[in-house]
């Protein structure tokens, strides 16, 4: 009496054929076998030789000659490999892709990933008349402050030995973080009765943006962040000269951006002004985008100078 | 669907119904297959009844040798081992169990 259904090796790719059955000859019950064997690659190696191994005695047991027979017998081998797979408690056969499928599944995958890699670094479109900075009413102490109707404060300075000062509150009203690259003041621009008093004259005065402020400034640009703009305190200038760091000004964040110079021809006999004021130039990224924003700081507050 | 259902009750009551064969004696595959067919599960293919032959041999339910046969290839026996008597006797408790349930609730319609 022999005990069978012990597992039995064989060579790689050699057929599935009884190690310890009857040498059946037919290679059609290889074939047979053969095509239940690949519907089990899932298996161990090892598990599937037995299995085959085993699948020839039944089969020769079954009365199988030939492919032909089998097929007539016991079904298609995909049938019966169904049927072997549910006796034995195993899931239904998923056919594995071809690596073929596999490799064009890598690429489209990494070409996927290249083109969210891209989507994401590409340069953020900037809609039109995007205006992220919004001027906020604000109130600075001293006895020369005026808040204009536009939310800005604008102190103007007083003689030619003291200090003129532009402040303006500013918040980033945009959901995007803005890179501020440089804020330079071009032009300060005061009229007086119909006459330019800075770097101009009556009959050539001044067009916005013809002068650096520098040429008529020593100018101070001074950077603070405010939480609250009505508590506003912002200190001496000292002109440290100190050069301008660039700075992420992110969503929802307010900073008071204050220039302040001496008024290189601000002269007392020809007050009251009737306009007075300048504009502030913020110069700003937004993703990649280069753009430059210019804030008007203007009262129609008069001063004395 | 009424196929469907049948053919699952079946399958579930496939292993209690070989073990239960092979408490009367042990016996081959294809005698196994007649068998099962005379007792209603001829819903049921070869490979699926083989395939469950062969699982209950791994879990040591049954065991198997082989045996010349006078009238051409040889045949694999099966037969319970002590392990498949034992899984008979518990599936069978619930298997009455189970039915009188069944019986009961059908009963109540």
């Amino acid at each position: 009496m022999e005990r069978v259904g012990g597992v039995h090796e064989r060579a790689p790719g050699a057929p599935m054929i009884a190690a310890n059955g009857p040498t059946i000859g037919a290679a059609g019950i290889e074939r047979y076998v053969d095509e239940i064997g690949r519907r089990l690659r899932d298996l161990a190696r090892v598990e599937r030789d037995s299995i085959a191994a085993d699948l020839v005695q039944h089969l020769h047991e079954a009365g199988c000659r030939s492919f032909d027979e089998c097929v007539e017998r016991l079904g298609a081998p995909a049938t019966y490999a169904d049927g072997l797979r549910e006796g034995l408690g195993l899931a239904p056969f998923r056919p594995a892709r071809s690596p073929r499928i596999a490799a064009l599944l890598v690429v489209v995958v990494a070409l996927a990933g290249a083109c969210a890699f891209w989507w994401a670094s590409r340069p953020s479109p900037v809609p039109a008349n995007f205006a992220p900075l919004q001027p906020m009413s604000s109130m600075i102490a001293g006895s020369h402050v005026r808040s204009a109707g536009t939310g800005m404060v604008i102190e103007l300075g007083a003689t030619e030995t003291t200090d003129a000062r532009l402040v303006a509150v500013l918040r980033n009203d945009s959901d995007r973080a803005i890179r501020v690259d440089h804020i330079g003041v071009p032009l300060i621009w005061v009229r007086a009765n119909g006459t330019s008093t800075i770097g101009g004259s009556a009959d050539e005065p001044l067009r916005r943006g013809e002068v650096e402020l520098s040429a008529v400034w020593t100018t101070d640009v001074r950077i603070e962040p405010v939480a609250d703009p009505f508590r506003i305190e912002t200190t001496a200038h000292e002109r440290t000269g100190a050069p301008f760091t660039p700075f992420i000004w992110d969503p929802g964040e307010s900073y008071a951006i204050s220039v302040a110079g001496p008024v290189a021809a601000c002269r007392a006999e020809l007050a009251p002004f009737d306009q007075r004021g300048g504009d502030v130039q913020v110069d700003f990224t937004v993703g990649n985008s280069y753009l430059t924003y210019t804030i008007g700081m203007w009262t129609l507050d008069t001063t004395a100078c | 669907m009424v196929a469907v259902y049948e053919s699952q009750l079946r399958k579930g009551a496939l292993d209690l119904a070989v073990l239960a064969l092979l408490a009367r004696g042990e016996s081959y595959g294809y005698e196994l297959t007649q068998s099962l067919i005379d007792a209603g599960f001829d819903g049921l293919g070869d490979a699926t009844i083989y395939g469950t032959m062969r699982r209950m041999e791994q879990g040591g339910l049954v065991t198997a040798r082989l045996e010349p046969s006078p009238d051409g290839p040889a045949r694999k026996y099966y037969a319970l081992t002590a392990d498949g008597k034992h899984h008979l006797q518990q599936g069978a408790e619930r298997w009455n169990e189970l039915a009188a349930s069944m019986s009961e609730l059908l009963g109540r319609r």
